[in-house]
């Protein structure tokens, strides 16, 4: 199974691991932040569906990458890593929210910050998109939202996902079939594909 | 007129799996205007990928939180915590004097009688016989508890337990844990006086929520 075309970001990361040979681990975190900093947000954001919530995880995330550091082994590569940790701090706070809907009340009070390197046009025509996105991207359960996003968003091979989630590279990769077409037909109802 | 669905059938799987396709789906129109559909949707989900920004200072906030954190942890690794054993008494108000800005919930396992360790890069897992330690630090001025639960149902608080210590800048305990079971553990300030424990894990936080502020700790698999 391929992954879809990407920076694999092995150059930068020699450099994280060189701060990490050093032992300077506040350069290693100031280095995976610029790295991983965006996409861990646009990943929570899309998978919690709230940028509150989203800023909360990517804080935690990082802080606890920080703490976590030291014990990197280079058992998969620091993006999944780093992917991993984001993962279980959505998952944990997707389970939070099911528990106690009076908490989701609490939804959207940070601004939405759309990329800056994007023109106006650009911006309008995706933000249109995303708010259709993010209604059909709801109407899937958490982990095919998950898996989704994974593949497509965060641009990752099927074994990289099954080293982030701990299951099957084929269970995700039929997760994945089975939810593409829902999440089609909603986007078409919605004008946005098709 | 009937439509062909193999790609749908057939040809999605590969497709989502980065591999080639069989030459009838670029033959067929249906199947090309349902991989143009499909490839409409992965075009959107990658845009969406670039779509938010964080807030600009997010960067220097996670150091600002690392900062916090720091005393704590070196502390609790030393083991030279300058704690107080707190007899049982009925309640226990804390006025933490240290400068603790946020309310924090740090949470470790020591297993075997071996070090503490922290989950690395996930939720934490122990086995019955280990010993959880749990570290609340609490903003300055205000009262604090530290609870466990199994499941949805209170095991501990620290408030009344002579298992609890007053440190500089909030609360610990150490717990054993004697049941398999998912433990969670509770930490809440508030300005004047903390909810008391109804022994439910969200009737607690919800009370702490509407009184204060609270945090609760990822899942802790006991096996």
């Amino acid at each position: 199974m391929q992954g879809p075309l990407k920076d694999d970001g092995a150059a930068p990361e020699a450099e994280v691991l060189h701060a990490l040979s050093n032992r300077d681990h506040k350069r290693a975190l100031t280095l995976l932040m610029g790295l991983y900093g965006t996409a861990i947000y646009n990943y929570c954001r899309h998978l919690l569906g709230d940028a509150a919530l989203a800023d909360d995880v990517q804080q935690t995330t990082f802080e606890q990458v920080f703490f976590d550091l030291p014990s990197y082994r280079g058992q998969s590569s620091l993006r999944i890593w780093v992917y991993a940790i984001a993962r279980h701090r959505c998952m944990d706070m997707l389970k939070m929210n099911r528990r106690r809907e009076h908490h989701v009340e609490s939804r959207e009070t940070l601004p939405e910050v759309v990329a800056e390197e994007l023109t106006a046009e650009e911006r309008a025509v995706i933000a249109s998109h995303t708010k259709h996105l993010a209604r059909c991207l709801e109407q899937l359960p958490d982990k095919a939202r998950d898996a989704i996003l994974q593949r497509f968003m965060g641009q990752m091979s099927y074994e990289e996902m099954a080293e982030l989630s701990g299951e099957r590279a084929a269970t995700l990769q039929m997760r994945v079939t089975r939810a593409l077409p829902d999440l089609r037909r909603c986007l078409e109802q919605s004008g946005v594909a098709g | 007129m009937t439509t062909c669905n193999r790609f749908e059938a057939e040809g999605l799987e590969r497709f989502v799996g980065g591999e080639p396709l069989d030459p009838h789906f670029e033959s067929c129109a249906d199947c090309r205007s349902a991989r143009t559909s499909y490839l409409a949707v992965v075009r959107t989900l990658g845009e969406a990928g670039r779509m938010y920004t964080p807030p600009g200072d997010w960067e220097a906030r996670v150091f600002a939180r690392i900062q916090r954190r720091r005393p704590v942890r070196r502390r609790l690794l030393l083991g030279l915590a300058a704690v107080l054993p707190v007899a049982a008494v009925a309640v226990v108000v804390l006025r933490s004097a240290g400068g603790v800005q946020a309310l924090d919930l740090d949470v470790s396992v020591s297993r075997g009688g071996g070090p503490a360790v922290r989950g690395g890069g996930g939720d934490l897992s122990a086995a019955p016989g280990d010993v959880l330690h749990l570290v609340a630090k609490v903003p300055r001025g205000k009262r604090g508890d530290l609870r466990l639960y199994r499941g949805d149902a209170l095991v501990f608080q620290c408030l009344g337990s002579p298992r609890c210590t007053v440190t500089g800048e909030g609360l610990s305990a150490d717990v054993a844990l004697d049941k398999a079971g998912t433990y969670r553990s509770l930490s809440l300030a508030a300005e004047h006086e903390v909810p008391p424990a109804t022994g439910n894990l969200d009737a607690d936080y919800a009370a702490a929520l509407r009184a204060g502020e609270a945090r609760q700790s990822s899942p802790i698999e006991v096996l």
